[in-house]
């Protein structure tokens, strides 16, 4: 039987780890509706407030862009572009050895996931140190974020703190605050070493011509302070007018992703500075990688994404299995619709948009209520339309000439019942021995109603 | 999420609409349903040429067939323009929401054909109370019920119509359980392409209810039951599970004046 490779990844799942991605996941959705009601107890505010964002990311990017890139040289920052993440990667290891740096420190970023930044930099000689400590984590073991907002969700403090004397940042060690504090010391002196920042941007400012990066642990502050140069990438649907309109997303922002009524850290960067602790140099590569096509396609709305998680914390499936199961950057409900649409092989994700029970619930806490479900839907029929294979797909042509046809229907409908006769337990193949391997069936009791109300109707 | 058409067709003549699983299983279901909406005053009428929603292939990404059998239903509805009484939350949201998405890119004149079809949608317990206007359903039954309110009935004026009906019988008491507005993993054809995760997330939903031990856990949609009562046979847990017709009518016939 063949099997599809996300239920595949929950049948074997360490039970300790899945427990700790539902408890986690469960958490951050209950403090997002906690602190979404004490911010806004008035009936309908934050769903207003969502409509608003919604409507500020529907606006004509190119425009924002436009404006935001004039805004940002005019602040002395140095504006680029990148087609793909080929190229994105290429234009930051220009700028790298243009500079003579070896080593870099990193502020969480997603994008740079996307381009799959730190092993293409290793591969080319450049130190980059992940300095988000949940980022840190799962960089030195080679992993990937398993959680956008979290990505060491799956992970224990006993074998975190295993890890840690396994690369020699400290002996062992499993008190939660002591593997921080053994983090910290470690990370203090890559900040001195680095001679290069890498962020992302959580929102470019077009009127101000500012990125805008919401952190929790000071790591993008420390990161700013020894550098000489500070590289920011984003993909152009950071883009916002202004920082009036920042004020929505703010707003939604943390409360969607961890429960946080803001990030403990809102920073502005606005150009480089002349003073002594920050760059005197700053990029902002605006990264296409497939967004345009996106854009002008009926899947727009997902580039309103804010990546705050909450589709994620709120996804059944997601709960079950962590991010890791979906095999791309983005997983969750987000990941589905975005991770085939930005691959050069779609094929290779045809499954992930199967991997959702359509529950809608990603939809209900969305900020900026993007209709994931109806999202997923389209790229079924996307991928079915391209002839991409899926395990365990069922074949509905039959169905559909029987549901189609009343009279055939009406015929073959208490012909069911014949089924009561067999053990059908024995079915061990097919859509029904998947079905029975975990449940049992009723009986059959084809046609009743309809022979029951031209009596009693 | 699954929002029906503001501007929908009332009125108390009406159609039933059976859907594939009434027909071919939970027959005592549907014939509650038409008792109920009978007894608060519907005059009921049953299309013969019905068959399904065309929501398994629809769900499934197979549009092509899908249309096929919407198309074949909204036919064999087309003998009038009452309003249709469905009693399934997730076939109503099929032909008032996804409906729309299969046909986008058809012709205007199918396209208004599908809008004008969802406009006649209503879910049992919505039509009950938002068009028949029932304010009590007038019967007895002393149980401690669980509501497992459908996914597909997010976003619709079933949950709160399905809680207000509940609660208006005699010697009903509502139990709230942990993670009541989780999806129980049926999901449809999810069910078979993802046989582990789904049980697992049924198993998980019938433990959690299982938990405060009611004596009837309801739904406005049988699908989800199909998969939760199997799920619970197969552990040998007893799951008394039923259909919101099935408590009003039962209700209804116990004490009121049926």
């Amino acid at each position: 039987m063949a099997i599809q490779p996300i239920d595949k990844f929950c049948e074997n799942l360490d039970p300790i780890v899945k427990n700790a991605v539902t408890l986690a996941s469960v958490g951050s959705t209950v403090a997002r509706e906690k602190t979404l009601n004490a911010a806004y107890p008035e009936a309908g505010k934050t769903e207003r407030l969502r409509e608003l964002a919604n409507a500020i990311k529907s606006l004509k990017p190119s425009q924002n862009l436009e404006t935001a890139v004039a805004s940002l040289e005019r602040n002395g920052v140095k504006v680029l572009f990148a087609k793909d993440a080929d190229e994105a990667r290429n234009i930051i290891l220009d700028i790298l050895r243009k500079k003579n740096a070896k080593n870099v420190v990193k502020v969480k970023s997603m994008t740079t996931e996307e381009i799959e930044l730190n092993a293409f930099l290793e591969k080319n000689g450049v130190e980059a140190v992940e300095t988000d400590l949940g980022e840190l984590i799962i960089q030195i073991d080679g992993e990937r974020p398993s959680h956008i907002v979290k990505p060491a969700i799956h992970r224990r403090r006993d074998d975190i703190a295993r890890s840690f004397e396994k690369h020699n940042i400290a002996p062992y060690d499993d008190e939660p605050t002591h593997i921080t504090l053994n983090a910290r010391k470690y990370l203090r002196e890559k900040y001195f070493n680095a001679d290069v920042v890498i962020s992302g941007a959580n929102y470019v400012l077009a009127k101000e011509g500012a990125i805008v990066l919401c952190t929790n642990e000071g790591n993008s502050r420390f990161s700013m302070a020894g550098v000489k140069t500070h590289i920011a990438i984003a993909g152009f649907e950071k883009v916002i007018p202004s920082a009036r309109e920042l004020s929505v997303f703010l707003n939604l922002l943390a409360r969607s992703a961890t429960g946080q009524h803001s990030t403990v850290y809102t920073d502005f960067v606005a150009g480089a500075g002349e003073s002594k602790n920050s760059p005197s140099e700053m990029y902002l590569v605006f990264l296409d990688n497939g967004r345009s096509d996106i854009l002008g396609s009926e899947f727009a709305d997902i580039l309103k994404c804010m990546r705050c998680g909450a589709c994620m914390n709120r996804c059944p499936v997601f709960r079950l299995v962590g991010g890791h199961a979906y095999r791309a950057v983005y997983p969750g409900p987000l990941g589905i619709v975005l991770s085939p649409l930005l691959a050069k092989d779609p094929s290779k994700y045809a499954d992930l948009p199967k991997a959702c029970t359509l529950c809608g619930a990603c939809a209900d806490v969305c900020p900026a209520k993007i209709p994931l479900p109806d999202l997923v839907l389209k790229m079924r029929d996307k991928m079915k339309k391209e002839k991409m294979k899926v395990a365990n797909d069922i074949n509905f042509k039959g169905w559909a000439i029987l549901a189609s046809s009343p009279r055939l229907w009406r015929l073959c409908m208490p012909m069911n019942k014949l089924a009561n006769l067999f053990p059908l337990d024995i079915v061990k193949f097919g859509p029904l021995g998947r079905w029975l391997k975990s449940r049992t069936l009723p009986k059959f009791r084809g046609g009743n109603f309809r022979k029951w109300f031209s009596k009693n109707g | 999420m699954f929002t029906p058409p503001p501007d929908r067709i009332k009125g108390r003549h009406v159609n039933f609409m059976l859907t594939c699983l009434c027909d071919s299983i939970f027959d005592d279901a549907a014939e509650c349903a038409v008792n109920v909406l009978k007894k608060y005053g519907a005059q009921v009428e049953f299309p013969k040429n019905q068959t399904c929603c065309g929501q398994p292939a629809f769900n499934s990404g197979d549009f092509a067939s899908a249309r096929k059998v919407v198309l074949s239903t909204v036919e064999a509805f087309s003998g009038n323009d009452y309003p249709i009484v469905v009693p399934s939350a997730s076939c109503a949201a099929m032909l008032f929401h996804s409906s729309k998405i299969a046909f986008r890119d058809s012709d205007k004149q199918t396209r208004d054909k599908i809008d004008a079809f969802a406009r006649r949608i209503w879910e049992f317990c919505d039509y009950l109370v938002n068009v028949l206007n029932v304010e009590k359903i007038d019967g007895r039954t002393k149980a401690k019920v669980a509501i497992h309110n459908s996914c597909h009935s997010r976003g619709t004026g079933t949950p709160t119509a399905l809680e207000k009906l509940l609660k208006s019988i005699d010697g009903i008491e509502i139990l709230g359980f942990e993670n009541s507005d989780s999806c129980c993993g049926f999901g449809g054809t999810f069910s078979v392409v993802f046989p582990q995760i789904s049980s697992e997330l049924g198993l998980a939903k019938v433990r959690t209810v299982s938990a405060v031990n009611p004596d009837v856990l309801v739904a406005a949609d049988t699908s989800c039951l199909l998969h939760q009562k199997g799920i619970a046979d197969r552990n040998n847990i007893a799951y008394p599970a039923r259909h919101a017709a099935q408590v009003f009518w039962h209700a209804i016939e116990n004490g009121g004046n049926a």
